[in-house]
């Protein structure tokens, strides 16, 4: 694939982490579920376009809270951290994080700075789901605050020097009004993607692959009538008849 | 365990469109034979997954050996089988340790990075048509676990036939793409009915039609009166030992979407 565009998404357990990946790929870039604990030679070594950091369970200042080699943010790949991936750039950079007064579990109106990048083409408000115990009470140095509601005082946070990105609220659910548009503005406006990842390409460089793993040696597939197998076949016999 | 005409739309398909070195099994004898008296449900599943392997087997004896294993593992697979729990990623076998007694040095998974929207449009890209790529999802087990209590060769017949009808008339009726998922269950109920001048003693059949978007949820689908009508009077009329249809109008949950 033309220069191997990939986003890498950390899995902090989120629910949603699977919908994450599919609308990145919805915008044509092709991404990657990986555990939180991937290691940072790993990450140089896949050299990501940027890094998603997912929503999960955990408090952040709880023991054996799921973290991050703090080397990460200093590598220059563009990072947007959702719900927890927010509260955990935060905790780590010196902001701070505390449990809320009230538990958020709805779809609220947030008030967007739509002179960020992330939020480019939005109104001043937009309809988004926050499901969160946990809030940013205060921002890390060098950051500033892109978004809030009545109850969360910061719901959305950057630093666009460094093209670190928080927001509290899930971009990655049909509840958010124009979320996937938040993730094409992360993936285009901040990680400057091209946005080559589509399926006559994948079928094309499959092909190639299955042509040069398999050659003239021999394959079995079994084949039930189901959609996954019998694409499977198919590509396989493109390959090696 | 398919339904009616399934088996050969998909030989058709392979044959022909794409001509495929394909090996046909029927296998129909080996698993009714199996299954002979059983009613629990999972014990169906369990056997039915089973004799799925052995001849999978048996047929993989009779080709030798062979180099790859090509399998249709998708990403939900993969990830679900341990990417988040900070491990190695394990290899999944989608049909429950299929490889072990097959030769073969390694298995391909072509599939393993897509997402099943990613697979349907892989599918279309390939020219498979879109019967075959829109499909309904259909259980791994087939029409047993449609058939309530124990399955027999008749009540098989029965079933393929009542549901081909059902699917027959959605068609016609345009909602074969509104609604995501629709089937008949041949329950193990009986009870009586009078057709022309004579009482009949008959099995209840049951239809099922959902709405969902992600089948983790599912409404019981509000089909037209006049479609169920002409669903029920095909049905009674056209195949013997049915004299009573019901529609199920549980949601998910708290029912599932399949009965058993």
């Amino acid at each position: 694939m033309e220069d191997n565009e990939k986003i890498l998404i950390l899995d902090f357990y989120g629910q949603f982490n699977q919908l994450i990946a599919r609308r990145v790929r919805e915008c044509n870039v092709y991404s990657e579920i990986v555990p939180f604990d991937i290691s940072i030679d790993k990450i140089k070594e896949i050299a990501p376009k940027g890094i998603i950091f997912t929503g999960g369970p955990a408090s952040v200042y709880e023991k054996d809270a799921p973290t991050v080699n703090k080397e990460l943010f200093d590598l220059g790949i563009p990072i947007l951290g959702i719900c927890y991936g927010m509260q955990l750039i935060s905790y780590m950079l010196g902001g701070n994080v505390e449990k809320a007064n009230r538990r958020e579990y709805c779809i609220k109106s947030v008030n967007l700075d739509n002179s960020s990048p992330l939020f480019d083409g939005f109104e001043n408000t937009n309809d988004c789901l926050m499901t969160h115990n946990d809030y940013v009470s205060r921002l890390p140095q060098g950051f500033k605050k892109i978004g809030y509601t009545d109850d969360c005082p910061i719901a959305a946070m950057s630093n666009e020097d460094k093209k670190i990105y928080g927001i509290q609220f899930h971009p990655e659910v049909n509840h958010t009004k124009n979320g996937i548009k938040i993730i094409h503005n992360f993936l285009y406006n901040i990680c400057n993607c091209k946005g080559y990842w589509n399926m006559s390409s994948f079928v094309e460089e499959t092909v190639q692959s299955l042509k040069e793993k398999i050659g003239d040696k021999k394959a079995l597939c079994a084949l039930s009538g189901g959609v996954d197998s019998s694409v499977a076949a198919v590509l396989l016999n493109k390959a090696i008849r | 365990m398919l339904r009616k005409n399934e088996g050969d739309e998909v030989e058709k398909v392979f044959k022909e469109q794409f001509d495929i070195n394909l090996i046909r099994v029927n296998a129909k004898d080996k698993f009714l034979s199996k299954l002979a008296g059983v009613t629990d449900p999972e014990r169906k599943r369990k056997i039915i997954g089973e004799e799925f392997i052995r001849t999978f087997e048996e047929e993989a004896k009779k080709i030798g050996k062979v180099d790859f294993l090509v399998q249709g593992t998708i990403y939900p697979d993969v990830i679900e089988s341990g990417v988040g729990k900070g491990q190695t990623i394990k290899s999944h076998h989608n049909v429950g340790g299929l490889p072990d007694y097959v030769d073969f040095k390694e298995i391909v998974e072509p599939l393993r990075n897509l997402f099943k929207d990613e697979v349907r449009k892989t599918g279309l890209e390939l020219g498979i048509p879109e019967s075959l790529v829109y499909r309904q999802p259909f259980p791994g087990p087939g029409l047993a676990i449609r058939i309530i209590g124990d399955i027999t060769e008749e009540k098989l017949e029965i079933l393929k036939e009542a549901d081909y009808i059902f699917r027959d008339e959605i068609a016609k009726a345009g909602l074969d793409r509104s609604l995501n998922q629709y089937f008949a269950v041949l329950t193990n109920l009986r009870s009586v009915g009078v057709m022309g001048d004579d009482r009949t003693y008959d099995y209840t059949l049951a239809v099922r039609a959902v709405e969902t978007s992600d089948f983790m949820t599912a409404n019981f689908a509000k089909i037209p009166y006049d479609v169920l009508e002409k669903v029920s009077t095909r049905i009674v009329n056209e195949i013997k030992n049915i004299n009573r249809i019901v529609y199920d109008i549980t949601s998910k949950p708290p029912a599932t979407i399949e009965w058993e």
